[in-house]
């Protein structure tokens, strides 16, 4: 059984960015995501794994999903979510992004997790399972 | 966690499943030889040394976006942990199953060869393995089966007795607690 439950926060218009981002990806991305999230889902410590990585600095309070596409041309993706967790394991999704070029897409990628971070801390918005 | 329902959905889609399937297949492999080597070997060094292999080597195989590693390459890594490595092609329900499942239990818990011939009865051992003769009688025997889950783990029978291509397997002696003395042995350290 998994060891960790993947969730994804919704804002208080019902709009999940997450998903929003999911669906528009393309079918490698989407299978490649999954993928990353079933092997991550097995995993005690997401700390030791290539998988994820714990944001410091000024993105404080987030972590990354990282994976990639082989090219060409080489794609690289980080979805964001609550890190460390609010609940014992229990990742919650707060959007999508792909790294290119030293840059991020969406560029605000980090300020605006952020901003659904605090959000949710306030109460506004809700958290369902990310199926 | 993504429903089985979910998953089975995505799966309809050929192209989905084609990349699933691959992706799936690269990330679980290395995920199986990470726990497998924190388990058994500690660091990657001693199960490249177990392996026969390098370092940089084991590093790439633990890397889930890798997807190169040969099959002579997790042969070697298998061999390393004292254990076989199957490729099985198996229908959809099954992957969907297995990547719904998939937990570093399953494969932290996973018997080296040693720890198997200890658990089966002296009937059953080809005793101490390096002197086992290839031309044993002991064609094939069947490693203890769990029958029941406990609290306090996997229970074996306490009277099993088959007869598999002329071998006979008995575990009458106390299978299960050799087994459990057996668990923990470092598969890398010989």
């Amino acid at each position: 059984m998994a060891l960790w439950r993947i969730r994804a926060y919704h804002l208080a218009s019902g709009f999940c960015p997450i998903r929003e981002w999911y669906a528009a990806q393309n079918v490698e991305v989407r299978a490649e995501f999954d993928a990353a999230l079933a092997t991550l889902s097995a995993t005690a410590d997401w700390s030791d794994t290539w998988q994820f990585k714990e944001l410091t600095k000024s993105h404080t309070g987030l972590g990354e999903i990282r994976f990639k596409l082989e090219g060409p041309p080489l794609r690289r993706f980080r979805p964001v979510g609550i890190w460390p967790p609010i609940v014992q394991r229990e990742f919650i999704l707060l959007l999508g992004c792909e790294k290119a070029l030293g840059a991020y897409i969406p560029r605000d990628a980090f300020t605006l997790a952020l901003e659904y971070k605090r959000r949710l801390e306030r109460g506004e918005g809700e958290v369902h399972d990310y199926t | 966690m993504t429903t089985p329902d979910a998953i089975w959905r995505r799966l309809s889609d050929k192209k989905y499943r084609e990349h699933y399937a691959l992706s799936f297949l690269k990330r679980s492999v290395a995920f199986q030889i990470k726990t497998l080597r924190t388990k058994h070997c500690g660091s990657q060094a001693e199960l490249a040394q177990a392996a026969g292999i390098t370092q940089g080597v084991v590093s790439r195989a633990e890397d889930p976006d890798y997807g190169n590693l040969t099959f002579n390459t997790v042969g070697r890594i298998a061999s390393g942990f004292d254990m076989a490595f199957i490729g099985k092609f198996v229908p959809w329900s099954e992957l969907a199953e297995f990547s719904q499942n998939l937990s570093e239990e399953e494969f932290a818990n996973l018997p080296t060869f040693e720890e198997e011939n200890s658990a089966i009865s002296p009937l059953g051992q080809l005793g101490k393995v390096e002197n086992a003769s290839p031309d044993s009688h002991v064609l094939f025997r069947k490693p203890p089966q769990p029958v029941a889950v406990s609290d306090s783990g996997g229970q074996y029978a306490q009277s099993e007795r088959s007869i598999s291509g002329g071998g006979v397997f008995n575990s009458d002696t106390g299978g299960a607690a050799a087994y459990g003395a057996a668990r923990g042995a470092a598969a890398c350290s010989y």
